[in-house]
């Protein structure tokens, strides 16, 4: 996507002169100049996340080009739901004890697990669409973005 | 220019009908309404411990609720408050709308998305399951500072609860964060170039930026003060309950921000469409953005004035800077209405109201970031009644506006205007009757989290002056529901665009269809590209009766 790393950067840059600054007034007090660079760490990823996803576009500025190609998208997935309710279940098991926490990370794996065969059954879909759009082309075409979850 | 198309799917949506399926729906409508109606639930939860609050400080050494209750109850009003109401309503907004703003017919990493409402939701629920233990909810304030927070001074699984909860909520928001973050910088449609995305998503783009930075710290320090309260010294003596504030305000102030950019960018939009203009100077909007946020991100240490473990003089530097960026924002509001042929809607008064309330809230905040001023307002009324000027009488007006100006796009009905007048009028009254003699009391010297004050015939006077203005805010909400349940029991069809929005949310149907747009975009030039559209149309009729463009 044209520009997508350019404003984590920009902004980036504006936390790195404030961290300096910080740096230079406190005479480098760690903890904050830790949060600080983690926080600009953070931000980075995502610049670098979207620069690796788009390595020819993420940096030029400009507007967003047309993508011809078709999307596999879920509707609804109780296996994301259910692992965000074991991660809570596991959590409350540090309170309450041991089944909370046994029940939480069992939940938790067995979404993980679904989650994977959700994906690969959407990027199955997709590739199943691409070979019965164009029957004589060999299915080496990726998926777009739209299948990675 | 660009090509008008709407981006296309592989296969129609699985439709998962009735209530399990609107929970784990992947659909980012379902998942920002579940999400602000969870927040909303909060929120009233949040009220009535507030209620209870005023009802105990009503008179001087009120026996409403018991000093502990009392702890407990400001500890969970302010931590349902933002951690499950101002913070995740942002997000919701977000969800909701920032794809239908940038032109995607979907939001990226939809699994991660709907996974993190739930971990929130997990959090939020454990964080009030506090209520039905022996020893009570958290009851070290929102902030739970070290060594109070410690297990030998706040024992109780209650208070492990909180921990654990507070920590899983922020995680479950930084999920969503990460999600709306990329859905901005990977899918808006062809011709959106990021100078020409709406108001609202630039709000949108630099609060999930602040949650991306900021969030994962309060994770990381929600895990120290659980291991700190198991007995591992982690936060221990001053360098240790400083090193704590640290931790803690590296995320708290930025959240303040996160729960005040995207409803700025609600009372913007709102006004916009109110006053039939573009928002006015846009480029420098979005600049004064950017830097409002990076400042916005400097600015913890001006919590921690008075404790000597900061260096004040770069705190109430940066702090005092967030004045320029702040003030770009209202000469772009005022430049925006300047000329307009405005038309007082409920949207448009809330989106004002948003304005002239939270101006107070600033200018207070000139005083608390300079520190010999702070020495003296630190503990008291006056810090109380600043942040609830800039979260309760800023945010929430900016969300009203919201709620009023994207109603009828969420489902397809307008809400009713009079009763919206009146919640507005009574909210304006409530919030300045409950808000307002806060100052005077703060300078009268009455400390905050007391829940007992001495006879005195002035303190008094000002917290019945309080507790009737929260009954009136009260109200006030009451009229808000009623409105709503009204509007959409006997629903008076909004239409597509009803209020001649500029942006691409109001070129769908209403509410938007499961890929949110069923027809190509119109070719987007500026940040505001139906705006462009009836321009073209007007300069086409002018022509056709021979009047100049």
């Amino acid at each position: 996507m044209r520009g997508g790393a350019i404003a984590p950067f920009v902004w980036s840059v504006l936390l790195i002169i404030l961290m300096v600054i910080n740096i230079i007034w406190t005479a480098g007090n760690e903890i904050q100049a830790a949060t600080f660079g983690f926080s600009i760490l953070m931000v980075w990823l995502v610049g670098l996340a979207v620069l690796r996803l788009a390595p020819q576009e993420a940096l030029r500025r400009g507007e967003p080009e047309l993508r011809a190609q078709p999307e596999a998208m879920p509707s609804a997935s109780a296996a994301a739901a259910m692992a965000g309710v074991g991660l809570g279940a596991f959590s409350f098991g540090w309170v309450f004890g041991g089944f909370w926490i046994y029940f939480g990370a069992a939940v938790l794996v067995i979404c993980l697990g679904r989650l994977i065969l959700e994906h690969r059954a959407q990027r199955a879909a997709y590739l199943a669409y691409l070979r019965e759009r164009d029957p004589g082309q060999k299915s080496a075409e990726r998926p777009s973005e739209g299948t990675r979850m | 220019m660009s090509t008008a198309t709407t981006p296309s799917a592989l296969t129609p949506p699985l439709r998962t009908p009735g209530f399990v399926g609107a929970l784990i729906s992947t659909d980012h409508k379902r998942i920002g309404l579940n999400l602000g109606i969870m927040s909303l639930i909060f929120f009233l939860v949040g009220g009535i411990f507030a209620l209870i609050m005023r009802s105990q400080l009503y008179e001087p050494n009120n026996s409403v609720v018991s000093d502990n209750t009392y702890n407990q109850l400001f500890t969970m009003h302010g931590s349902t408050m933002i951690y499950l109401f101002v913070t995740p309503m942002a997000l919701a907004l977000a969800t909701y709308l920032v794809p239908l703003q940038i032109g995607s017919p979907r939001i990226s990493l939809p699994r991660f998305t709907l996974a993190g409402f739930w971990v929130w939701l997990s959090g939020g629920l454990i964080m009030q399951s506090g209520w039905f233990t022996s020893d009570g909810a958290g009851r070290a304030g929102w902030s739970a500072y070290a060594p109070l927070s410690n297990g030998q001074r706040t024992p109780g699984v209650g208070m492990d609860l909180w921990v654990i909860g507070a920590g899983l909520a922020v995680l479950g928001m930084l999920m969503i964060g990460w999600a709306v973050t990329v859905t901005i910088l990977r899918r808006r449609a062809p011709g959106m170039a990021l100078l020409r995305m709406p108001v609202f998503t630039w709000t949108a783009l630099v609060s999930v930026l602040m949650v991306v930075g900021a969030f994962p710290v309060l994770v990381f320090a929600m895990a120290l003060l659980y291991a700190n309260r198991m007995g591992v010294a982690i936060f221990q003596g001053f360098t240790g309950a400083i090193d704590w504030q640290d931790l803690f305000w590296f995320f708290g102030h930025p959240v303040v921000y996160v729960m005040f950019f995207p409803y700025l960018g609600c009372a913007a939009e709102a006004i916009a469409a109110g006053a039939h203009k573009r928002w006015f100077g846009y480029k420098a909007f979005v600049a004064s953005m950017m830097a409002f946020a990076a400042l916005s991100m400097s600015v913890w240490g001006h919590h921690m004035f008075i404790t000597g473990g900061v260096v004040n003089e770069y705190f109430a530097f940066s702090s005092t800077m967030l004045i320029i960026p702040a003030g770009i924002e209202y000469f772009d509001c005022i430049g925006t209405l300047w000329g307009s042929s405005a038309r007082f809607r409920v949207a448009m008064l809330f989106g004002l109201g948003f304005f002239i309330q939270f101006l107070i809230g600033g200018l207070s905040g000139i005083w608390v970031a300079s520190p010999t001023l702070d020495y003296n307002s630190y503990g008291d009324y006056i810090v109380i009644a600043h942040f609830h000027y800039t979260l309760f009488a800023g945010s929430v007006f900016g969300f009203f506006a919201g709620v009023y100006h994207w109603f009828p796009k969420v489902t397809g009905a307008r809400l009713r205007e009079g009763l919206g007048k009146v919640h507005f009028v009574l909210l304006v009254i409530g919030t300045n009757m409950t808000f307002g003699p806060m100052f005077a009391l703060g300078e009268e010297g009455m400390t905050r989290r007391i829940s007992r004050y001495p006879t005195n015939p002035e303190w008094t006077t000002l917290n019945q002056i309080e507790t009737i203005g929260a009954g009136i805010v009260a109200l006030s909400i009451l009229v808000f529901l009623v409105n709503v349940v009204v509007s959409l029991r006997r629903r008076v069809l909004a239409g597509d665009d009803p209020w001649q929005g500029h942006t691409l949310e109001w070129w769908t149907s209403s509410p938007p269809p499961p890929h949110n747009f069923d027809r190509p975009l119109p070719p987007i030039r500026s940040y505001a590209p139906l705006k462009d559209l009836q321009e073209q149309i007007e300069d086409a009729e002018r022509e056709k009766q021979g009047a100049p463009a």
